[in-house]
């Protein structure tokens, strides 16, 4: 039993690593490659779990060997578009001008079923509403809408204001986040008056965000609300 | 481009562990296989007593092995070498019939790591 336990945890920091090592994307954002790495890694982590005769390195090099093979391929279609093309193929037009494509939809196997599918995915629920559309190469379905059915912009109505940055966590959990504090250009004399004003401590704080201009939310440990 | 090194760095890695692993299973089993022929050879001379010592040398040294080989190999192929090495020296002592039998069954044991562990395009395939 401890041998399986060992070896759990071994496979658990190499799993952890290896995906790590293979980036931030989500799994729907996976190419195909990707997703089978993923689905690979994930079936040999178990063999040397399962079966105490085979040894752990039999597990650990293929694991390492895949996820380093797919960190060096994804490097490389980064630097040749060929190459790019020829692992995750093209984006298809599947509607133009507003005019569906039937036969790139025949060719890529996808029903009506799932370009609606998709295409409600998008919040939008008739067809005629769509303007161009796109299989993107990890499945995904883009949309552009047609003119008269887009959302008003601010810039449609000529509303100016300078665009900031979201707003950052500066105190979590009574811990004052100094990356939070650079990102926002606040100083510790900003935080420190705040709190003067509130009077309270960084530790009766639950959540205090904020934006460079200052503006501020602020959630105390208690269940009382600040404002900003 | 950190990850792409770290990744290469890995392959490397993972290739001189591979290729280190394929040489020491092929030495250390040949002087095995070296020990072997030389304990039947003396059987074969007569010299019971001066063979039975050489096997049990020759299990101590299997034993030692078996620890490395354990990290390369799977356990399966390792434990039908041990069966016959155990049984070396008793069937030695008791001029066993069976004796060239368990040698050649020791022997080809034994190949069949080294056979098994080389990158043949029959063992890839």
């Amino acid at each position: 039993m401890s041998i399986v336990f060992i070896r759990a945890v071994i496979l658990y920091i190499i799993v952890i690593f290896s995906i790590r090592l293979m980036g931030k994307r989500q799994i729907g954002e996976l190419q195909p490659s990707e997703l089978v790495i993923t689905i690979l890694v994930s079936n040999i982590a178990t063999l040397p779990l399962e079966d105490l005769n085979i040894p752990l390195v039999m597990g650990i090099i293929p694991i390492l060997s895949l996820v380093c093979f797919e960190v060096i391929m994804s490097w490389l279609t980064l630097k040749s578009r060929r190459l790019r093309h020829m692992v995750s193929g093209f984006p298809k037009v599947i509607i133009k001008d507003g005019i569906v494509d039937q036969k790139v939809l025949k060719d890529l196997r996808f029903s009506v079923d799932d370009l609606m599918t998709a295409l409600r995915g998008n919040n939008i629920f008739d067809i005629k509403e769509v303007q161009f559309a796109v299989v993107e190469t990890n499945g995904n379905v883009s949309v552009y809408q047609k003119y008269e059915y887009r959302n008003v912009t601010n810039g449609d109505m000529s509303f100016s204001d300078k665009s900031i940055n979201p707003p950052e966590i500066i105190v979590s959990d009574g811990k004052i986040v100094k990356k939070g504090l650079e990102a926002t250009g606040l100083s510790s004399s900003w935080l420190r008056e705040l709190t003067e004003r509130k009077h309270i401590t960084t530790e009766d704080i639950y959540l205090l965000t904020a934006d460079s201009t200052g503006n501020y939310n602020l959630i105390k440990r208690s269940s009382s609300n600040g404002q900003s | 481009m950190g990850r792409v090194k770290i990744s290469l760095g890995i392959i490397i890695g993972i290739i001189i562990f591979g290729v280190s692993g394929i040489f020491i299973i092929k030495h250390e089993t040949n002087e095995i296989l070296d020990m072997l022929n030389n304990v039947q050879s003396i059987y074969s001379d007569g010299r019971t007593a001066e063979s039975a010592i050489l096997a049990e040398e020759l299990n101590d040294k299997w034993e030692k092995y078996q620890k490395i080989a354990s990290i390369f190999v799977r356990n399966e192929k390792i434990s039908s070498v041990q069966t016959s090495m155990s049984r070396l020296k008793p069937l030695i002592e008791n001029e066993n019939d069976e004796l060239n039998a368990e040698f050649e069954n020791a022997r080809s044991a034994l190949e069949w790591i080294v056979e098994s562990e080389i990158p043949k395009l029959t063992n890839i395939l």
